[in-house]
């Protein structure tokens, strides 16, 4: 899995974000004052080398010595992002936010620091505080603000996400004084762009309309102009408006929340306790991250194509243990590619966080404080850090592969810790068309499980979505059903799809599902081109694959494919990939043997071939 | 006059809790044992016994009881060995879920295993489309050669779930007739019998929690009927429902799935009819136990109900009283975690051996402990005779304590005071998800901690009245005695809502409504039937659905399709701020008729009252405890008195320790308890 490939030491200029922000404001370049400086501002310029963190507790800065009132303090944090969470849910009015959760919630304190959040994608994690200090930002400043603004923003450079991702930031004042921020980003229908959704765009302006930072309300009331321009370049208007009525009544339930525990604690202890409740998230992530040997470990991770080429894109991650802080280093990844799966920088530094956070966080909800050990390095310019106007529509599917290498570089000093590749990606596709008869217009999507890879506590767990979309459900057959001229002919456990081992890889699925009625498709397959690495002596799982059966017999394989017209009598099938496994097959237990024959979880014919110790083995034997 | 008692029996984790009423003169008498696990009618013997109808059973005209018996089969693993009959390319349903993951970030966590192992999955050729129409028929002979097998396996129950058969049972019902045909003698569980609705995975999961659960809960209720009729039990007994509402011990035998909350749904029913009774229509009920708390709300008179329910991460589709669970109650142990903050739960001491200051060999600080040594629980003395040691409480809390570097006082404070945290975040985390204020609400505090907590959450969560009633300890039990006996069912419909969709409905309204009552079969004890009706409906293209109940008039929907809509979009209106103007698009169709005990003069009241005090207590001299008062945060004198010796329209002014035996009401400073009509008001004076 880990390719040797020399890489020229660099030591370019470091760039710390996350200072606190002052200085002047950006000089006007013309038109009344306006900058007319693209999206590029503060995250590097070209070619320079990017060094992403949080900021250490400033000395001398007021810091509670309770422990009681700063856990107090932190369980009602946390619940006021609960509380954002569930108020967005049942206000949302598309199943893209109800259903498959793309968005995530949070409150931040005036110098933009997590305090707490709730996400429905864990790959969200930690993204807000880039959307809130773009914003502000962007408007001139937190002085500009006042109360009851809201401020919108959607450009990919500083949400991290593409541009349907619209990220809503609300000041927060108790007694007349700003103490902190509620952030809400939300996948939005469609806000423009060449295709509601695409996989094949060649700039950022095909992407969508940008809003980049501008005040949606003002002192509590929306500003029309900008309302009606948001309606006049989305498909799906009334979707839109109703999604972003049901952000705005979760930044709303957050603001109540902040001002809640402010009161109730008074400002100074409240300070105070969210300064102790960062060390405290700190010392979590430093205590684990301590136990990984001091140095420097690599990977690297393949991506099968950029959407516009079909050139594997391979790129390395690097980790960098000193102590208890970790530097993970991407700056050698290749220049933006030209097609869609370039990730902005918030995305890129939220993902590295999501995957470090897994391993060392103790299932803790992360504030600002889990951040601190975590240096994340990216090159301007290059594929995780882009400029504008590279396209970056498939962000997250780079960002989603590169948290796996992160773990396979970690895994020969942590062996406990971590896990085989899993299938690596949602295999998520997007569907609409006409209902027959009634022309009634549809429109649905559908994402799929795979298998997860073994760990050195047991077998990889069967058919799971991806860790960085965790508690995203898949949408079930009967619905999918009932509301698209899907008919599903299979949907199970792929026998034999995980990679043997002393522990197992989790199995994919075979999904077949037949278009009763003309439809359109686009698609986004990943990860077919290399198959989910095992570890230690593992096997590697199998890889996803995705083909496309129109009636007149040709077939094609599926992997990113945008508005493709699909023929009533087609069929999709879709074979997601199985875990990795790991640990020498030879070491794997009969009796575990013998189960997955039994349970048809591994066939006989590969069994025989797979484990040395059950070269002789019959389905019999297992009985 | 012939003495009628009505008995509730609710058998909990820790404790197995019974309340006596008697309807014609109004007496009561509890008694609360210890639990027996799996022979749990040993328990409710040995409750029984410590009354005066342990011999005369036959006095006893009503028996609705609540058992955790399904719920335990489903923690212990202890059910039958079940096979499942699914769809040909659908073996897995079972185990596929929806792929989420209940912890999103444990990087390792694993879905409970399968309740069926994959052996025992048996894939048939048949398949119903989403619109009832039959597209693959049954391979009539592979049930019959998969019945062979199963006749030779040792399998003791099947669950039959096909794809779609919501829409279309008849696949599903020839199946399990040919199992029968191919000599299946075991029990049979088909989806389309356990639920009408839509989604695979939750009605695949439901028929075989009913396949799973159900010999074990016919036996528990036939040894257990048998022994009460021993006993001279001739009245009628009830199970109590996960949605509320009763059923007969028969109906339960054979459809177990609908009862799996029964336990906890009691004190969640027992509160919606006292508030109803007390005219308070809008309440959030807190039932503190031993390991966790119970949160539930009272909207509009009524309890919340959904269509589906998880358990143990399984998910079963039947009416569910919406009861959220908060990992903290009284026995939850206090420790430090490894960056040094003060954490509460959710390890729990349990009813074995309990909190350290019970004396029976616990050592970890638990909520009760650091209860105690405030002062907070009196002079110590709980019910069932346990006497608190306070000594063993000091040693448990300064124990947490040195590791926190602080004070005993200051760790057993923080204690409690987390313990009130969890429960109020949690409060609020279900009211907001519902669109409501907790200020709005008045506060239901029971079950044995729950008094204790109820003054520090009001301030918490700014509500100003707190309802106590009487025997908290009980009070699930007490629950039992207002139900109703109960049919529900949910019919996936899933159509625009206009007028042809109505008049669909009105069409099967009557064949429903003659199925659903034959279910309930004849009873004498129960007056006529109530029916009733909810449309489940939403705007085009969301997922979520509100429901809107509908007065029918006979058997029909006497509204047009327009007048449907206008009641959605204003009850929508009421709850999500907006209306949408899009399409309306029906659901589904609940049914339910309701037949309610004769006597209880069709209303539902909480007919138990405080017993009344004798009259030497009163003349006894106050002693007062130094306890913690939150409001000032220090310790201060709190007179402690037997709630029995308030009478009522008698107040009495906090700081105050109410006693009774089966809970202990912590008065705070600045509350002010008054003994009205059956329960005990504390209202608040502003902080």
């Amino acid at each position: 899995m880990n390719r040797e490939q020399p890489h020229p030491e660099r030591v370019p200029p470091v760039v710390v974000l996350q200072e606190p922000s002052g200085g002047d404001p950006r000089p006007a370049a013309s038109l009344g004052g306006v900058s007319l400086d693209g999206h590029n501002l503060d995250y590097g310029a070209l070619g320079e080398i990017v060094v992403s963190k949080c900021l250490p507790r400033r000395p001398g800065v007021a810091f509670s010595d309770d422990p009681v009132t700063t856990q107090v303090v932190r369980y009602a944090l946390v619940s006021v992002a609960e509380q954002m969470k569930r108020s967005l849910v049942r206000t949302a009015v598309t199943s893209i936010v109800y259903e498959l959760l793309d968005f995530a919630v949070g409150v931040y304190d005036k110098q933009m620091r997590l305090l707490g959040q709730a996400c429905g994608l864990p790959l969200f994690m930690g993204t807000l505080g880039f959307c809130i200090e773009a914003a502000v930002s962007a408007v001139g400043g937190e002085d500009t603000l006042e109360e009851g603004d809201i401020l919108l923003l959607n450009v990919p450079y500083f949400t991290g996400a593409h541009p349907q991702d619209a990220a809503l930031v609300m000041p927060i004042y108790f007694e007349g004084e700003l103490i902190g921020y509620s952030a809400v980003k939300a996948h939005l229908l469609d806000v423009g762009g060449k295709e509601p959704y695409s996989t094949d765009t060649v700039d950022v302006y095909q992407e969508g309309t940008m809003f980049p930072g501008v005040k949606l309300y003002q002192r509590g009331q929306p500003v029309q102009d900008l309302v009606r321009t948001l309606v006049a370049n989305s498909r799906m208007p009334r979707a839109v408006v109703g999604d972003i009525q049901a952000q705005v009544v979760s930044l709303r339930v957050g603001a109540e929340g902040l001002i809640r525990i402010a009161k109730r604690h008074g400002m100074d202890t409240f300070r105070a306790s969210i300064e102790r409740m960062f060390d405290h998230g700190e010392a979590t992530m430093r205590a684990r991250f301590a136990e990984i040997p001091d140095g420097e470990y690599a990977a690297w991770g393949e991506m099968d194509g950029d959407g516009v080429s079909d050139e594997p894109v391979p790129f390395e991650v690097k980790v960098k243990v000193i102590g208890s802080d970790v530097r993970v280093d991407l700056s050698a990844a290749p220049d933006a590619r030209p097609g869609p799966i370039n990730c902005p920088l918030p995305d890129t530094v939220s993902e590295i966080r999501v995957a470090l956070m897994m391993l060392a966080g103790g299932g803790e909800q992360p504030n600002e404080g889990h951040f601190r050990p975590i240096e994340v390095v990216t090159r301007s310019g290059s594929m995780f850090h882009p400029l504008s106007p590279s396209p970056c529509f498939l962000a997250s599917w780079a960002t989603l592969q590169a948290m796996e290498v992160v773990y396979a570089a970690l895994a020969p000093v942590i062996p406990e810790r971590v896990p085989a590749a899993s299938g690596g990606d949602i295999l998520a596709l997007l569907h609409w068309g006409q209902r027959r008869g009634t022309g009634e217009p549809w429109g649905d999507c559908t994402v799929s499980s795979v298998g997860q890879g073994a760990f050195a506590g047991g077998d990889g767990a069967n058919a799971l979505m991806h860790i960085s979309q965790a508690g995203v459900r898949s949408v079930s057959i009967e619905v999918t059903e009932l509301r698209t001229p899907w008919l599903f002919e299979q949907l199970e456990l792929a026998p034999d799809s995980g990679g043997a081992g002393r522990y197992r890889g989790g199995l994919g699925v075979n999904v077949r599902m037949r278009a009763t009625e003309d439809l359109w498709l686009t698609g986004i397959v990943e990860r077919t081109k290399n198959r989910p690495w095992g570890l230690f002596g593992g096997e590697p799982g199998r890889a996803n694959e995705a083909l496309i059966r129109f009636p007149d017999g040709r077939v094609i394989p599926l992997r990113k494919v945008t508005r493709l017209h699909i023929p009533a009598g087609a069929v999709i099938e879709l074979r997601s990939g199985g875990g990795g496994g790991f640990g020498d097959p030879a070491e794997r237990r009969m009796e575990s043997i013998g189960a997955d024959i039994r349970g048809g979880y591994c066939s006989v014919e590969r069994t025989r071939c797979a484990y040395p110790q059950a070269a002789g083995i019959s389905e019999a034997a297992t009985q | 006059m012939r003495p009628s008692w009505r008995l509730g029996v609710d058998v909990g984790g820790s404790f197995t809790d019974l309340i006596l009423h008697d309807t014609v003169t109004g007496a009561v008498e509890v008694a609360k044992v210890p639990s027996t696990g799996v022979a749990a009618d040993d328990g409710v013997l040995q409750a029984l016994a410590a009354t005066h109808v342990a011999h005369n059973l036959h006095e006893v005209t009503h028996f609705v009881h609540g058992t955790t018996i399904g719920l335990n089969t489903l923690l212990e693993r202890s059910g039958a060995n079940v096979a499942l009959l699914c769809t040909r390319g659908f073996r897995d349903i079972l185990e596929l879920r929806a792929g989420n993951r209940d912890n999103p970030f444990d990087l390792f966590w694993k879905p409970p295993t399968p309740l069926v192992p994959r052996e025992l999955r048996f894939p048939v050729l048949e398949r119903v489309d989403a619109n009832g129409r039959v597209v693959q028929v049954l391979d009539e002979e592979e049930v019959l050669a998969t019945a062979a097998v199963l006749r030779d396996s040792g399998v003791e129950s099947v669950a039959i779930a096909f794809l779609n058969a919501y829409a279309n049972p008849d696949n599903e019902r020839r199946a399990a007739e040919l199992l029968r045909v191919g000599g299946f003698m075991g029990e049979i569980s088909t989806s389309c019998e356990v639920s009408r609705s839509h989604r695979e995975y939750e009605r695949t999961s439901t028929a075989v929690i009913d396949a799973y659960v159900r010999p074990r809960m016919s036996q528990y209720l036939q040894r257990l009927a048998g022994r009460m009729a021993e006993g001279g039990f001739e009245g009628t007994a009830l199970i109590m429902r996960s949605g509320g509402g009763g059923m007969s011990f028969g109906e339960a035998s054979r459809h177990p799935s609908a009862a799996i909350m029964s336990g906890p749904a009691g004190a969640a029913e027992g509160a919606a009819a006292l508030g109803r009774s007390l005219g308070i229509s809008d309440a959030v009920v807190i039932d503190v136990g031993g390991t966790s708390s119970d949160v539930s709300l009272i909207r509009d008179g009524g309890l919340v109900i959904m269509s589906s329910g998880v358990i143990e991460g399984l998910p079963v589709q039947t009416p569910w009283i919406d009861i959220r669970t908060v990992g903290a109650g009284g026995g939850s142990i206090a420790w430090v975690d490894q960056g040094g903050l003060l954490c509460v739960g959710p390890e729990s001491s349990g009813a074995d051996p309990g909190p350290a200051c019970y004396g029976r060999g616990g050592v970890s600080p638990t909520v009760t402990d650091a209860a105690h040594f405030l002062g907070m629980l009196g002079f110590g003395r709980l019910a069932g005779g346990i006497e608190l040691d306070g000594d063993l409480a000091e040693r448990a809390i300064a124990s947490v304590a040195g590791v926190l570097g602080t004070s005993s006082e200051h760790a057993a404070r923080g204690i409690v005071s987390l313990a009130t945290t969890r429960m109020a975040n949690a409060i609020r985390e279900v009211t907001i998800e519902r669109g409501e204020d907790p200020r709005e609400s008045a506060l239901v505090a029971v079950g044995g901690a729950g008094p204790l907590f109820a003054t520090a959450l009001a301030d918490e969560l700014e509500i100003s009245t707190i309802i106590v009633p009487a025997h908290p300890g009980n009070f699930s039990a007490q629950g039992l005695l207002v139900v109703d006996m109960t049919q529900t069912v949910e019919i996936s419909t899933v159509m625009p809502l206009n007028q042809a969709a109505i008049d669909v409905i009105n069409t099967r309204l009557p064949l429903e409504f003659i199925a659903l009552e034959s279910k309930q079969g004849r009873n004498d004890a129960y007056a006529e039937v109530q029916r009733s009706v909810i449309l489940d409906l939403r705007y085009r293209g969301q997922d979520h659905s509100v429901g809107v109940d509908i007065e029918t008039a006979g058997d029909r929907i006497p509204i047009p399709a327009e007048g449907v809509a206008c009641i959605f979009e204003q009850k929508y209106l009421a709850r999500y701020g907006v209306k949408l103007g899009e399409d309306v698009e029906l659901v589904s169709v609940q049914l339910m008729v309701r037949r309610t005990l004769n006597g209880h003069n069709g209303n539902r009241d909480a007919a138990v009252q405080v017993p009344h005090a004798s009259q030497t207590h009163t003349t006894t001299s106050v002693r007062t405890v130094s306890c913690y008062s939150s409001r000032m945060a220090k310790r201060i004198p709190f007179p402690v008195v037997e709630r029995a010796t308030l009478t009522s329209g008698h107040a009495v002014d906090g700081p105050v320790i109410l006693t009774e035996p089966t809970s202990t009401t912590y008065v705070d400073a600045g509350f002010r308890a008054r003994s009205g009509g059956d329960v005990l008001w504390l209202t608040a004076r502003p902080a």
